[in-house]
């Protein structure tokens, strides 16, 4: 049994957010201008995590060329220390680890303008340094931060987030405690329309509850694009204003 | 780079909320985690007071788009030396006086910070649950808020560097209450904080006065009905009262306890062990523990050792050194005869100076005691260093007279003798010893100091008159944490709301009736069978019934149709909730406790005649030989023909004048019964007994008058077998579809320890022994254990037999491996129990699975979640267990009362041979008692006790003859009724002749 | 990006010159800006991330657990991983060792700081994430561990500290917690180039070192292991012994104002 009260009868979550309240949200870009073609640094209530995009760039397998477009390489690196207890072994091979991997790929194959980059490859490399529930939909926003930052041609935003259920309340942006005791899902939104380009379930959800985790979902999703937006603007008009000076 | 090198201490968000990391060290099994949280503070928590102009303004609805309801009244109580204030709690308030709090006739209007919340549920899970509960139900007159002043950006507190953190958070809620204080000045409210801790108080004071401090009996002593309830006030420490507390506070000390980090480094090294302690029902100052390990309880025995543990509390216990173990001991004893007077004290029981013995020492010493287990001499014996969990619970009693001071007319110390033989007596303080003396009252215990011989506890309320049918079986629902009181109105509220005039539809295709629900045309209409059900007589509740037709093909198709209760009983809902917490209908002689609403149980859901009725049926097609040939289940609608007793289905089957169609199902019914009766025994199946009997009421009266042993008949068995098929039929659907988390029903093979005194007993008084090999050896030594001369000498071995069988029990099943499914007693290897969901929750667990297998409707989550699956799973095993007990508690009254009106001689039988005493069964009113070796004869010191031949003899009083009783010797005892001059306590006398 | 040869003629020529003069006008013990932060990543009980201003990036998490220190004697271990290498790369098994040996060596780190009771101690798992580097990554490393030892916190024990006899299981304050006070060990690379040593060399300077000198200093002196790493894939030289002696002077000279720098963070 849990120590706490998950939803309290007052609406409060462990937390203390309410069922519809999003995560602290702090994202910047071009964090590494160095190191890789664009990247991002997010901090998604405790995850923690670093994007970098390299590319698009030549290949250096030849089976990694497609002279029609661009190909995608997203690896994740969940780091041994990025969670309380510290893991033995790790993650990199791991089948969800995998999973994760290839869900994200087809995330962003379907959004990013790849036939524009024929033959090359863009290497998209991420470094979980914290988590704290919610993983997959933090890993989507930091993926589309440096994707943007690289200057990659892309259809839309892709904004993600998970939505819990907690026995008929959705809970918006759930955390590790949260996830450990409700099943949950994970939406990646397209801009700012209702189309989901990933729709991750990992647990049973009763398909009569599914729509209204969906609509709590998308509505928090349309939030998060939203901060982004403003975040990636107000660099923007810095860099606008640095070179005109 | 716009990563911060530290986080700020809070940050502001755009939403209007804050957000700050919680960081603590969570030290487990020695590890030391850190652990980081985000909290988010927030503006928009209310007050929730009437009389409050400015939070309702600041409200956010929740998910279902509710508003918070504002319950504190703007007019609360208003005290002479307070004024109009609401009252702020703290944690050891609750925990020590939920039941004062409870109390309808004070404390309204109350504060609980959710920090006081949050150490409520993490000490103590059931009086979380009682003080949700009061805040729940606050609209009514208690009026209990919870403030989240954790997650209030104003309220909200940082530890202070070397700040522990009990005292951030007595800094919180002190907080809390000058928030309020302040907030709700301008409506002249004032805020009282009730804590016992005077550090606390202390720091309160020095405060500003947005606040005032009391302790718990300063704020009782206020009330104006204060006098009343002063007795209820939890009994703590004896600060107030340090005078010449002589009579409890003796040069008697217990033990400290170890500290916790010795008890988790003793766990894990293997020095000390953790495990539920039993007093013996003999003898109350004699423990055992079953540890991993041991082959046998380990003995714990005599106060010291036993170190203030109660029955049934999770303790941790250390091996006593090889010079003190003892052999078990044979002399029974209970606290309600023991140190009557409280001066004596249990010789061999020294203040041994405590050898200090190191872990591997102690190591050493285990592996000795394993072996000693098996000599069977001398047992290793332990001693209790640490209790985990205290089983503390409500307790019935009455006042001991002889500790009344009859001329003291204020308050004074007095002992309570509880109901439960096991426990010691209890010491309370009341100014009304007198008023209570000869009743039987509820207490409470609250502690236990180490300086105290008994442990301290306060009196809770009244029952009645000792004896009072009333306050008896009021009292033996309480004992046995049975819920009696009425349904509440919100449960009510989720029955049919056309009440008793709720009829099935007449057809299934009905637009109107499908529009209000839509499963209806998934329902067969199964009207046309001719169905009929057989229960006992007068019964109201009929879970089930039957039918069976012949089929073209020679075959038969029978169907078992039991009650929908879940059409009416919807997941998730207060209804559902209430069952699932009682768990099982309660029958008691005179009185049935129902687990669902009057309505449902014996009217909508009752599978009456005549009528048409939502049933769950599973059918099948059987052939001649009774095989299942096919299988299929459905809800569906039934019209049963008729509802016969057992004495009345006997008697129409047995009529060759009826010929009907009915009639010949019914033949057909018990034709096929006998076969699978017959496959059922050969498997193994056994055939146990209980000393049942039953109690006749005289209809005008209703006073007990006569007892009579069950007995059985044909029909009886020809429902029960139907009814096992049908359980092992549905058990196997439900674990197909929900192969983790289907509600099913296990019975183990007993240890065959369990069985050694049995087999020593049999072998060395009559050269009989029960094979444990198998369930089917077991049932065939059961048969061959038969004494020629004595007919109910079987019967008499199947009793003691069946108390050496572990308990049935239910689970889900995630939790168990396949091979541990098997009911041993049944012989089945899958078992589940879905034929009487009107008294049985784990039926209407069955019933929502089986309908989700079958596709009716989707399986509610909490059925599908493994955690959720076993806390139902063990509630409901501990409320099968309690209603079983009260049970046989509500037989044992009315026995004795018969009794008490005609004494007589019967035959009885010896069951157990004492060092001081015998235990004889008397099969005729189900009663077993213990004679005294001072009531079989004069000189006790001439008695002997032979261990290896299970004989006590002793020179007969009335005779003056020497006489050897051995154990299942025959005997005549004079039973009578008697009332026990200490306890006030009828029980059954029993005299040898 | 490849030096042309004669870059790299050019470069070399500079270097190893008398005056020995770095294409960035840097003095030869002269480091590049340094971007540290510590303490960063509040479930770890201490960490550190340092950037230099060629981008090399190095992360740093020290988790501690408690461990019985009679059957596990080594009370640190440090791995590491270089983002875009197999965990069982030569360089990083490489790294991973030389850095447990200098931790473990006697006399760097006093263990008895993480000694909790008479059986029990914590044990620091040091995990080394490098996200990019564009010359050999040690120091980087060494630093990192440096400052996030350095700022690293353990939770309080309040159990007794005899527990040999009778068993304790170690317990903890629920909040409080203790900076762990110990010197970690730094290590320095230097470049050589002709006659000349160069600390905190760049891409470009490595690119045409003869050989690189790695140099340990513990507490206020220079320990085990001294050793010598090939900075490029080319132009691998032996070297004079003086060399080698002027690199341990410029640590000597220099180790203890860097243990100073990081000491204050």
């Amino acid at each position: 049994m849990s120590r706490f009260e998950i939803y309290s009868p007052e609406g409060l979550r462990v937390d203390g957010r309410r069922w519809n309240e999003l995560r602290r949200f702090d994202c910047s870009i071009n964090t590494h201008s160095h190191a890789a073609d664009g990247s991002s640094y997010l901090e998604q209530g405790n995850n923690k995590i670093i994007t970098l995009v390299k590319g698009p760039k030549e290949p250096s397998l030849r089976s990694q060329m497609d002279p029609t477009k661009a190909l995608l390489k997203v690896s994740v690196n969940i780091t041994k220390f990025s969670k309380t207890e510290r893991s033995k072994t790790s993650h990199k091979n791991e089948r969800r680890v995998l999973e994760i991997q290839t869900a994200l790929t087809r995330t962003f194959n379907k959004n990013v303008m790849l036939h524009i980059y024929p033959r090359t490859l863009i290497d998209i490399e991420i470094h979980v340094l914290q988590q704290d529930g919610g993983l997959v939909g933090t890993l989507i926003n930091g993926i589309t931060l440096a994707l943007i930052d690289a200057g990659i041609a892309m259809f839309d935003y892709i904004s993600g987030v998970s939505v819990g259920l907690y026995d008929t309340t959705p809970l918006l942006e759930v955390n590790s405690l949260e996830e450990n005791v409700m099943s949950s899902v994970t939406l990646g939104v397209v801009g700012k329309t209702e189309k989901l380009s990933l729709l991750l379930v990992e647990d049973k959800i009763p398909l009569d509850r599914l729509e209204s985790v969906l609509a709590i979902g998308i509505a928090g999703a349309h939030r998060v694009r939203e901060l982004m937006d403003s975040e990636l603007r107000k660099r923007a008009e810095k860099r606008v204003a640095n070179s005109t000076n | 780079m716009s990563v911060a090198a530290a986080l700020p201490k809070r940050k502001r968000l755009s939403e209007g909320l804050t957000v700050t990391q919680k960081v603590f060290v969570r030290s487990r099994n020695g590890r030391a985690s850190k652990i980081v949280r985000e909290h988010y503070l927030r503006k928009d928590i209310p007050c929730l007071s009437r009389a409050c102009d400015k939070c309702p303004e600041i409200v956010v609805p929740d998910a279902k788009s509710e508003l918070p309801s504002f319950v504190l009244s703007e007019s609360p109580l208003e005290l002479p030396s307070i004024g109009k204030h609401y009252v702020v709690l703290d944690t050891n308030v609750i925990l020590q006086a939920i039941d004062l709090l409870e109390n309808p006739d004070c404390f309204s209007d109350v504060i609980v910070p959710q920090i006081v919340l949050e150490e409520v549920r993490n000490k103590s899970y059931p009086v979380y649950t009682r003080l949700r509960s009061l805040t729940k139900n606050s609209d009514d007159k208690k009026r209990f808020i919870v403030f989240h002043n954790e997650f209030n950006e104003f309220t909200f507190i940082d530890r202070l560097p070397e700040e522990s953190i009990n005292d951030r958070n007595d800094r919180a809620i002190r907080k809390a209450c000058q928030w309020y204080g302040e907030h709700l000045e301008p409506y002249g409210i004032k805020i009282v904080l009730v804590t016992n801790d005077r550090l606390n108080r202390d720091a309160a004071d020095k405060s500003k006065d947005s606040f005032i401090s009391m302790s718990l009996f300063d704020y009782v002593q206020a009330l104006p009905n204060g006098d009343e309830i002063k007795d209820s006030i939890p009994n703590f420490e004896v600060s107030s009262e340090n005078t010449k507390d002589t009579e409890a506070k003796s040069e008697f000390t217990y033990p400290e306890y170890y500290s916790t980090s010795r008890i988790m480094g003793g766990l894990k090294n293997g020095a000390l062990f953790q495990g539920n302690i039993q007093i013996s029902e003999y003898n109350f100052l004699e423990g055992s523990i079953n540890l991993p390990n041991f082959s046998k309880p380990v003995l714990i025995v005599g106060p010291k050792n036993l170190n203030r543990a109660f029955n049934g509390d999770q303790v941790v216990v250390e091996l006593l050194p090889q010079s003190e173990w003892k052999a078990p001991s044979s002399i029974a004893l209970d606290s309600e005869h023991f140190d009557v007077n409280d001066n004596a004290d249990i010789d061999g029981d020294d203040d041994n100076s405590q050898v200090v013995l190191s872990d591997k020492q102690r190591k050493l010493l285990t592996q000795d005691a394993i072996l000693a287990q098996k000599s069977n001499k001398v047992q290793p014996t332990a001693r209790v260093v640490s209790i985990t969990r205290r089983s503390w619970r409500q307790y019935v009693g009455q006042i001991a007279p002889n500790s009344v001071d009859a001329q003291n007319g204020g308050t004074q110390n007095v002992f309570v003798i509880l109901m439960d033989k096991c426990l010691p007596k209890i010491r309370i303080r009341t100014r009304r010893a007198h008023e209570l003396l000869s009743q039987r009252i509820v207490i409470s215990v609250d502690s236990w100091p180490e300086t105290h011989k008994y442990p301290l506890g306060h009196f809770v309320r009244n029952l009645g008159e000792v004896e009072s049918v009333q306050a008896e079986t009021e009292a033996l629902l309480l004992e046995h944490d049975v819920e009696y009181r009425p349904f509440s109105k919100k449960v009510l509220e989720c029955l049919p709301p056309e009440g008793h005039d709720w009829k099935a539809p007449e057809t299934l295709d009905d637009a109107s009736a499908v529009s209000k629900d839509p499963l209806l045309p998934k329902r067969r209409d199964l009207r046309d069978k001719l169905i009929c059900s057989i229960d006992p007589p007068g019964c109201v509740d009929i879970d089930d019934a039957l039918h069976a037709k012949k089929l073209p093909n020679g075959n038969w198709e029978v169907g078992v149709h039991i009650a929908d209760v879940t059409h009416f009983v919807k997941p998730n809902t207060a209804l559902d909730g209430e069952g699932a917490s009682r768990g099982t209908s309660v029958y008691l002689v005179d009185k049935r406790i129902d687990m669902l609403p009057m309505l449902l149980g014996t009217d909508l859901c009752s599978l009456k005649p005549y009528v048409d009725r939502f049933a769950f049926s599973v059918l099948w097609e059987l052939n001649e030989n009774a095989d299942i040939v096919n299988v299929d289940f459905a809800k569906s609608v039934i019209k049963s023909r008729e509802a016969f007793s057992y004495e009345q289905a006997q008697l129409r089957i047995d009529d060759p004048n009826q010929q009907d169609e009915l009639t010949h199902g019914m033949r057909a019914l018990l034709k096929l019964s006998i076969k699978l009766k017959e496959k059922r025994i050969n498997a193994g199946a056994l055939n146990l007994a209980s000393p049942e009997v039953k109690v006749h009421m005289d209809s005008e009266t209703s006073d007990p008058n006569e007892v009579e042993i069950k007995k059985l008949l044909a029909t009886n068995s020809l429902v029960e077998e139907f009814m096992l098929l049908a359980n092992i039929s549905v058990a196997r659907k439900i674990y197909d579809s929900f192969p983790q988390t289907a509600m099913l029903r296990r019975h183990a093979s007993p240890p065959s320890t369990n069985f050694e005194l049995l087999n020593e007993m049999l072998q060395t008084r009559k050269g009989m022994s029960i094979s444990l090999e198998s369930s089917k050896a077991l049932a065939d030594s059961l048969d061959r254990c038969i004494d020629p001369k004595d007919p109910y000498f079987n019967t008499l071995v199947r009793i003691m037999s069946t108390r050496c069988m572990m308990a049935a029990q239910y689970f889900y099943s995630g939790a168990y491996s396949y091979s541990d499914f098997r009911h041993y007693g049944l012989a089945v290897d899958i078992y589940t129990h879905f034929t009487s969901p009107i008294r049985r929750y784990c039926d209407v667990v069955a019933h929502r699975q089986l309908a989700g297998a079958i596709g009716y409707e989707p399986l509610d989550l909490s059925h599908r979640d493994k955690n959720r699956m076993d806390m139902i799973c063990k509630n409901i095993n501990k409320k099968h267990r309690n209603a079983q007990f009260a049970g046989r508690a509500s037989i044992e009254y009315y026995v004795g009362q018969v009794m008490r009106n005609n004494e007589s001689v019967e035959t009885g039988y010896v069951i157990k041979v004492l060092n001081n005493g015998i235990v004889v069964l008397v099969p005729k009113f189900g009663v077993e008692g213990l004679i005294r070796l001072e009531n079989l004869t004069k000189d006790t010191g001439s008695a002997s006790f032979d261990e290896v031949e299970f004989k006590l003899s002793f020179t007969q009083a009335t005779t003056g003859k020497r006489r050897d009783v051995h154990v299942f010797e025959k005997v005549d005892v004079q039973v009578r009724s008697v009332l026990d001059q200490v306890t006030s306590k009828r029980k059954a006398e029993l005299l040898l002749i | 990006m490849p030096l042309s040869i004669a870059e790299k003629s050019y470069l070399y020529d500079s270097l190893s010159s008398n005056a020995g003069t770095r294409p960035d006008g840097r003095l030869p013990h002269q480091f590049r800006p340094l971007e540290v932060y510590t303490d960063f990543l509040p479930s770890s009980n201490g960490s550190s991330r340092i950037i230099a201003s060629d981008s090399s990036e190095c992360i740093v998490s020290v988790k501690a657990n408690v461990v019985d220190h009679q059957v596990q004697q080594d009370l640190f271990q440090v791995e590491v991983d270089i983002a875009g290498q197999r965990d069982d790369s030569s360089e990083v098994e490489t790294l991973t060792s030389l850095l447990n040996r200098v931790l473990e060596s006697r006399g760097s780190i006093d263990a008895s700081k993480l000694k909790l009771t008479r059986k029990y101690s914590y044990k620091l798992f040091i995990d080394v994430l490098v996200i990019s580097s564009s010359s050999h990554p040690v120091s980087l490393i060494s630093f990192t561990i440096f400052s996030a030892l350095n700022s690293t916190y353990l939770p309080k024990i309040i159990s007794s500290f005899d527990d040999l006899e009778v068993e304790e299981l170690p317990t903890f304050h629920d909040a409080d917690m203790v900076k762990l006070d110990v010197s970690p060990p730094l290590v320095f690379i230097l470049a050589v180039v002709g006659e000349n040593v160069f600390m905190d060399a760049a891409a470009n300077e490595s690119e045409v070192a003869d050989n690189g000198l790695i140099i340990t200093w513990s507490g206020d002196k220079i320990v085990a292991p001294i050793r010598t790493v090939a900075l490029n894939n080319s132009d691998v030289k032996g070297f004079n012994p003086l060399v080698l002696q002027r690199g341990i002077q410029m640590v000597q000279q220099y180790a203890g104002d860097v243990v100073r720098a990081f000491a204050n963070l």
